[in-house]
């Protein structure tokens, strides 16, 4: 490989703050022409906002970016195409109602110019077909073909993985390697360990916004897997092993329109966590089980009841209580914190408000103001009081309840779980280390299915294993 | 009292010479003899009031309400055109020679009438003339409750006979153009090749048109008993689009070669002319003015309204009325001219031009052959003078039973219902 | 220039509409007349008893549109509705009758939007506009046939609607006022407003969004019915519908006089009063002999301003 020359792209000293966090800090980062190096990560690692920042979509707050040796001031996503940087991301810049053809013209491409790409790419492009009839995997591929229409020398590929099926995911792989021989410069961000290793030349593995290391061929995937979590990766979390309690809640086999196969338990006095990388399904997941949505196939059983296809309101009334990933579904935004409560509350609804608003810290000016003025953490907190304090619910199913909280409100939310909930939650959190602390019992869910389950003792190194597969 | 009547009876003579004949000096003649007349009157209380030029004569204020806008072709415009002639006609001279000041509101809504009668009588007005049917309610009532004011309505009727002498100040009045329509449909009998004629309604169910259509198909069975017509309802007075589309479909569909319409504009008549381009003879009409502008080849005449004449004879027996404070003179004289002014071209004069005439036809198309026209005009003389109605029995229905017996016209009352089609209708609208 | 949204609403957007739409009325007066005197006298001018009935009129069908703004739902054919109301009342013999009678058949008009749109996501601002060119249709038919008073001789009208005082009315209004509150404050009502945060908001209170969205659209149907009723009973002569002219022009005030007044039944009940005020300077100023189109673009111009008032009560204007 010819090492010797400038890097295509380099990234030296990266740090970018967002309120509150510093997403990235300082940072180095470099790949070589004819080079796939992967940046590698779990969820909120930093792997998005480096390539956010390589694509111009933000400025970074220092640090400096070098193109081919050139010190550059990526300004925007258009000037970074100018530059020959292209990314490509999990949405496509298609119009599904056009032919592929004619999507090409659109977008101002030679036709000629892209069959003949993607002959030397080995991929199989039909000019006729609307884009709406093609599958993912390949719409990514015509997307790879503009860019190489497009002359870009650098592919930035954010997550390209994401959306494929196991067949998909290997002729990706394959074509991402042909790249690399043609002599692109390519940026490949995954979360899978295994993908990672085998399309790589070399891989970063970034943690917390810091670079942990860069690793060159052959590599070690328990060094890798080291990298992205803790450093002790054996290390068992030991809890008191609760007696095992009669099981309240099932799902058998749940199919949606993204969850393929999921079964889960939930006994007496319980926390489960679901965990998983986005995307995987997890929030139509907790839809399915809470009843808001009604499943494809499988059953839920709530203590030995049948409730599966039933109204969400049966739900309800059996004591399910449901906190959904977006806020705007469980919080009407025209309306005021008072009235929000009131979609829950029956009766001396101020008093019972004032109480939650004291005991859970919810800061808002009057009862009468409207629930969109209030921060983010403290409308989670409105959910939380209204959901767990005052139903004080039987089973709780919660998608990133403590997602936009403060570390103290956090662990106030799980001491309210254990003393609220009179029968048992399921959560779904995005972070391994939050699980292994709170959870009784973990789920890991991949590609839509329950890929594995773990019982304290939980080992880490396992579980993260399962979520990187 | 018997003397001013007589004086009276002298002003309106010289004024129907004058303003009739349209000459300058005609006006002045009946201005100068109001003039004497409201020396010699005792003058109400409204009149003291009231606004004079400087040589003493009170000016009574005419306030018009319109349902439609001015600036148009149709019924509106027609009506503005009629004030026109009043002022010009009455106020020949502001400052010195003027017993007239008129003024309008456009566009009023028909449940509104009642306000904008009021609002007008509070605002000064002696008198106020209202022009759409739906008015009509509101005008009465305003009348009941201002019984030192007048009023005019267009288009209505009384109630009973009770009605008709409690609103001693309120007047009824119509120009009706069946006549005219009647020797349209001579024409258009003659001049039909297809023996197919067309006609476009606003509202083929209201009686004022199907007076219209029946009238239109008389004229033309009467010169030729093979024609049969084909009608399309609009729903609207003002559908310029729709009527083009009826127009055309007719002509293509029905195979109809003479088009006759009730539409607020010219569109009928230049779908005519574009088939006339085109080298294919369609003819039509002009409707309420002078469109043959649309229609230069197409046009083979058309009913004319003007309103003025009309506006003049009701204004000065108003003033008259006005300045004596005697409301009888409105209502009861002279005794051959109730309060009920329904207007037909029996009220034109067979001597002078569709110019002037409350309502005439237009001089025919060069193309209509001389034979045609000599009928046409005895017809015309006849109906002036009151010696023929296009609706003069035997008439029968669609269905064969006879409406008019033989040599019996229609009462004012059974042309103004009419509500059956005569024969000779091959499609009409459900 | 660009629309930010702003995190809490601000209220006085409201206040500044209608100080901008007093404003232009003003000037439009002024620049037309072109006589201050003239213009006082236009603006000055004022028939307690036909402002009184355009204010009742108005503000009904003003609550009928908050009624379905307030749920997230456009419904835009509050003149149709009128109407159908309108017709419902000449055909009944007593005022109470011909209350009960346009309010059932106002529903009925609307409910076909309302299934359309609940079941079939159809948008209601299509369907009920469309039914608003349908009614006048359907009331012509009604006008020629069924309810043709022959009575009227050689004219075609329906029979008249029963006569309605204006304190009657009024109080009518009072209680559909009075009703909307009441309504809102109930865990009903809660859901109905719901409904403006969006479907999901509703299914996730436990509650089926379609039955809200029927609910709400055959209220301010059923509401606009009544204001049709009101608006033909009320008159003081000619209570009947003519061939001519058989929509009124109502439903668009009322819509104007519901944004303008916040979509609050107290703020709309207050923008009726100045829509009516308006409604009496055009007639001053038809009277006054002014174009037609001058004096009708008064009240276009306040609903203009009751839609920016909205406007800026959500977002903010940024000059970038």
């Amino acid at each position: 490989m010819p090492q010797q020359a400038e890097p295509a792209l380099r990234a030296v000293g990266i740090t970018k703050f967002f309120p509150g966090v510093v997403a990235l800090d300082g940072v180095d980062f470099e790949v070589n022409k004819g080079e796939v190096h992967s940046l590698l990560g779990e969820n909120g690692a930093g792997k998005s906002t480096l390539i956010s920042i390589l694509y111009g979509v933000y400025a970074p707050d220092r640090g400096e970016i070098y193109l081919r040796g050139r010190r550059t001031t990526i300004h925007s996503p258009r000037h970074a195409a100018k530059l020959g940087i292209s990314l490509i991301s999990q949405h496509f810049a298609l119009v599904d109602s056009l032919t592929v053809e004619e999507n090409l013209r659109l977008a101002g491409i030679d036709v000629e110019k892209a069959e003949k790409i993607a002959e030397q790419l080995g991929v199989e492009i039909d000019m006729r077909r609307y884009v709406a009839e093609l599958t993912v995997g390949q719409r990514q591929r015509l997307e790879i073909v503009k860019s190489l229409a497009r002359e870009s020398d650098v592919l930035l590929m954010d997550e390209p993985t994401a959306l494929l099926s196991p067949r998909e995911v290997k002729s990706l792989l394959a074509v991402v390697r042909r790249l690399a021989e043609m002599g692109k410069a390519v940026v490949f961000v995954t979360h899978k360990i295994r993908e990672a290793v085998e399309v790589s030349d070399r891989i970063t593995v970034l943690r917390r916004g810091k670079k942990i290391a860069t690793y060159e061929r052959p590599f070690d995937e328990d060094v890798l897997l080291a990298a992205m979590f803790e450093t002790s990766v054996k290390r068992r979390v030991h809890k008191a092993g609760r007696a095992a309690s009669e099981v309240i809640y099932r799902a058998e086999g749940l199919r949606g329109s993204r969850v393929r196969e999921a079964t889960i338990e939930l006994r007496r006095g319980e926390v489960a966590a679901v965990l998983g990388v986005a995307g995987n399904g997890q929030e139509e997941l907790m839809e399915l089980l809470a009843g808001f949505k009604k499943p494809t196939g499988g059953r839920i059983f709530l203590d030995g009841q049948e409730l599966t296809g039933r109204p969400f309101a049966e739900f309800l009334k059996k004591g399910v209580a449901y906190i959904p990933e977006d806020r705007w579904r469980a919080l009407a935004k025209e309306l005021s914190v008072l009235d929000n409560f009131k979609i829950r509350c029956v009766k001396n609804c101020v008093e019972a408000l004032q109480e939650a608003k004291k005991e859970l810290d919810i800061d808002f000016p009057s009862p009468s103001v409207r629930v969109a003025a209030l921060s983010g953490g403290n409308q989670q907190k409105v959910i939380l009081a209204r959901e767990v304090w005052l139903r004080k619910p039987y089973v709780l199913i919660a998608s990133h309840p403590t997602r936009g909280l403060d570390v103290e409100t956090s662990e106030k939310f799980y001491a309210l779980v254990r003393s609220a909930v009179s029968g048992g939650a399921v959560v779904s959190l995005e972070d391994v280390e939050e699980a292994v602390e709170k959870a009784d019992r973990i789920y890991v869910m991949s590609r839509g299915r329950i890929a594995a389950s773990f019982e304290p003792p939980f080992d880490i190194g396992e579980i993260a294993e399962a979520m990187t597969q | 009292m018997s003397t001013t009547r007589r004086d009276w009876l002298k002003v309106v003579a010289s004024f129907a010479t004058g303003a009739v004949l349209g000459a300058a000096g005609g006006y002045y003649a009946g201005l100068q003899s109001i003039k004497t007349a409201v020396e010699k009157t005792t003058t109400s209380p409204t009149v003291a009031e009231a606004p004079k030029t400087q040589i003493g004569l009170p000016k009574m204020k005419i306030h018009f309400i319109y349902v439609g806008p001015v600036g148009d072709y149709g019924w509106t415009y027609a009506h503005e055109q009629g004030r026109i002639f009043l002022e010009k006609t009455l106020c020949p001279d502001p400052d010195k020679w003027c017993i007239v000041e008129t003024s309008k509101a456009e566009e009023v809504k028909e449940e509104q009438a009642y306000s904008y009668v009021k609002n007008a009588v509070s605002g000064g007005a002696h008198m106020v003339i209202t022009t759409s049917y739906g008015f009509m309610d509101g005008t009465k009532k305003a009348a009941a409750e201002h019984p030192d004011r007048f009023f005019a309505h267009c288009s209505g009727y009384f109630k009973d006979q009770q009605e008709w002498s409690r609103l001693q100040n309120f007047a009824e009045y119509f120009i009706d153009l069946y006549e005219a329509y009647y020797l349209n449909g001579i024409v258009a009998g003659k001049m039909t090749k297809t023996n197919r004629l067309g006609y476009v309604a606003a509202f083929p169910k209201l009686p004022e048109i199907i007076r219209h259509m029946n009238a239109f198909l008389i004229g033309a069975r009467e010169v030729n008993p093979n024609v049969q017509m084909d009608v399309v309802g609009l729903g609207a007075w003002y559908a310029p689009e729709n009527a083009t589309r009826a127009a055309q479909a007719l002509v293509d569909i029905n195979g109809v070669d003479v088009l006759a319409f009730t539409e607020d504009t010219p569109a009928v008549l230049r779908v005519a002319e574009d088939y006339q381009k085109q080298g294919k003879k369609v003819w039509s009409f002009s409707h309420y003015s002078d469109m043959s502008q649309y229609g230069p080849n197409a046009n083979l005449t058309g009913q004319i309204v003007n309103w003025g004449p009309l506006y003049v004879e009701m204004a000065i027996r108003a003033y008259l009325a006005w300045i004596s404070g005697e409301l009888s003179i409105w209502s009861e004289w002279p005794p051959e001219r109730p309060r009920d002014y329904w207007w037909s071209m029996k009220n034109s004069y067979a001597y002078y031009d569709y110019k002037k005439n409350p309502t005439d036809i237009l001089p025919l198309n060069p193309a209509v052959p001389d034979e045609v026209r000599k009928y046409v005009e005895e017809r015309r003389r006849q109906i002036i003078e009151g010696v023929w109605d296009p609706f003069t029995g035997p008439v029968r229905d669609m269905q064969g039973k006879v409406r008019v017996p033989d040599r019996t016209r229609l009462s004012k009352d059974e042309l103004y219902n009419m509500d059956w089609y005569v024969e000779g209708y091959r499609q009409l609208p459900p | 220039m660009r629309l930010v949204q702003r995190p809490s609403p601000s209220p006085l957007s409201y206040l500044y509409a209608a100080a901008g739409s007093l404003a232009t009325s003003i000037a439009v007066v002024f620049a037309f007349t072109g006589d201050p005197e003239k213009s006082l006298q236009a603006l000055s001018t004022v028939d307690p008893w036909l402002v009184a009935r355009i204010f009742v009129i108005v503000g009904i069908i003003a609550a009928a549109s908050l009624l379905s703004y307030r749920s997230g739902l456009w419904n835009i054919g509050q003149e149709g509705q009128a109407v159908v109301g309108a017709l419902a009342a000449v055909a009944s013999q007593n005022p109470a009758e011909a209350l009960a009678a346009a309010t059932a058949a106002a529903a009925a008009w609307a409910l076909a939007p309302a299934l359309l749109r609940a079941f079939a996501e159809v948008n209601e601002a299509v369907t009920t506009f469309l039914l608003s060119l349908a009614a006048v249709s359907v009331a012509r038919y009604f006008v020629e046939g069924p309810l043709r008073d022959p009575g009227m001789r050689g004219f075609i009208a329906t029979y008249e609607a029963p006569a309605l005082s204006i304190a009657a009315a009024a109080a009518i209004f009072a209680a559909v006022l009075a009703g909307i509150a009441a309504l809102y404050r109930t865990r009903l009502g809660l859901s109905l407003r719901l409904l403006a945060s969006g479907e999901e908001v509703v299914k996730y209170a436990g509650r089926s969004p379609r039955v809200y969205i029927l609910l709400a659209l055959l209220l301010s149907g059923a509401v606009s019915g009544i204001g049709g009723a009101v608006e033909i009973m009320t008159r003081e002569a000619g209570r009947y519908m003519t061939l001519q002219q058989v929509s009124t022009g109502f439903g668009l005030y009322g819509i104007s006089a519901a944004w303008l007044g916040a979509l609050h039944p107290i703020g709309s009940a207050a923008a009726s009063l100045y829509i009516a005020w308006l409604y009496q300077v055009a007639i001053n100023l038809k009277i006054l002999g002014l174009p037609a189109q001058v004096a009708n673009a008064l009240v276009g111009t306040a609903m203009a301003w009751g839609l920016a008032g909205y406007v800026l009560h959500r977002y903010r204007v940024v000059w970038r």
